[in-house]
């Protein structure tokens, strides 16, 4: 009986580092904001923005969007995305990368994300 | 005179093999039958989730396959669920686990728990989000018409899903389904 536990533990373990990318709440919002823009904002181009955290060799890549966007683009209506030029600042909004020597210096991605809405 | 003393002693030791404890008792083969069969069933229905504050909307299906005893019921259980964010991100969710159930006639108290796969594709990204979680989904049910072996119902159930990959995150809500079940197969 233990040592099936310890099977089935494994199997979870290591499916889960083989498997999966994780659900992270930025990337997600991100992606629900995305879709939500391309439905609202007249030839949106979805590919050229970026939802995907990365981390690795002495960086980090945080969705273009923050997650505090992307509620608010979530909660607005396309007519209000459209008039207050969300789309357009949304369009032009590009990934914050952390290099190890910003995240030295006590710079948080946070404070560069660009204000896209409202 | 003689002979009903010799009915009644035979009466009395008749009785006496019978509530011997090594002696088996004639009619406990056919009740240990009936208190043990085996089940299956399957169910569809509508389907809630929020994560992160994102609400998902789904149809679910489930089939369990499993053994009813008197007042219990253990299933191994599979299901697949399809849904949407508000938005239009589309999701799956594969789990696989098992269930204990307690039956009150008509209305059974049940308690799933499983594993799952989520899985949410995104828009701007090929590679999608998902994890692997574990978790639990209590339900109520109402057998809504029952005939012999086969059995209509309604259930309700509430899903608790811990995913584990990356960042922990906790999945919630409720499911409504309509289903079937059928005990005693291949009998």
């Amino acid at each position: 009986m233990r040592r099936r536990r310890v099977l089935l533990l494994t199997i979870l373990l290591v499916g889960a580092i083989v498997c999966c990318e994780g659900l992270r709440e930025d990337e997600l919002l991100c992606e629900e904001a995305a879709a939500h823009l391309q439905s609202c904002c007249p030839g949106f181009d979805v590919t050229s923005l970026s939802c995907s955290y990365t981390s690795g060799c002495g960086s980090t890549t945080y969705p273009a969007l923050s997650i505090a966007a992307s509620q608010c683009i979530n909660g607005e209506s396309c007519a209000a995305l459209v008039s207050g030029n969300v789309c357009q600042r949304a369009q032009q909004a590009k990934s914050v990368v952390e290099t190890e020597a910003s995240t030295g210096t006590g710079s948080t991605g946070d404070e560069e994300f660009a204000e896209v809405c409202p | 005179m003689r002979a009903s003393l010799a009915i009644a002693v035979l009466l009395a030791s008749a009785r006496a093999a019978a509530d011997e404890p090594g002696v088996p008792a004639p009619a406990a083969a056919p009740v240990a039958r009936d208190e043990s069969r085996f089940s299956l069933k399957v169910a569809l229905g509508g389907d809630y989730r929020s994560l992160y504050g994102v609400p998902i909307y789904g149809g679910d299906s489930h089939v369990a396959i499993g053994v009813e005893m008197a007042l219990f019921s253990v299933y191994g259980t599979a299901g697949f669920t399809i849904g949407k964010t508000q938005y239009g991100l589309t999701t799956t969710l594969y789990d696989i686990g098992g269930s204990v159930e307690r039956r009150f006639g008509r209305f059974a108290l049940g308690l799933p728990f499983r594993s799952s796969y989520l899985r949410i594709a995104g828009v701007t990204n090929p590679d999608a989000l998902d994890s692997l979680g574990v978790g639990i989904a209590p339900f109520a049910s109402f057998d809504l018409i029952a005939t012999e072996g086969h059995v209509l119902f309604l259930a309700a159930s509430m899903n608790l899903d811990e995913y584990l990959v990356g960042s922990a995150v906790f999945a919630w809500g409720p499911t409504l389904s309509i289903g079937y079940r059928e005990s005693d197969i291949g009998r």
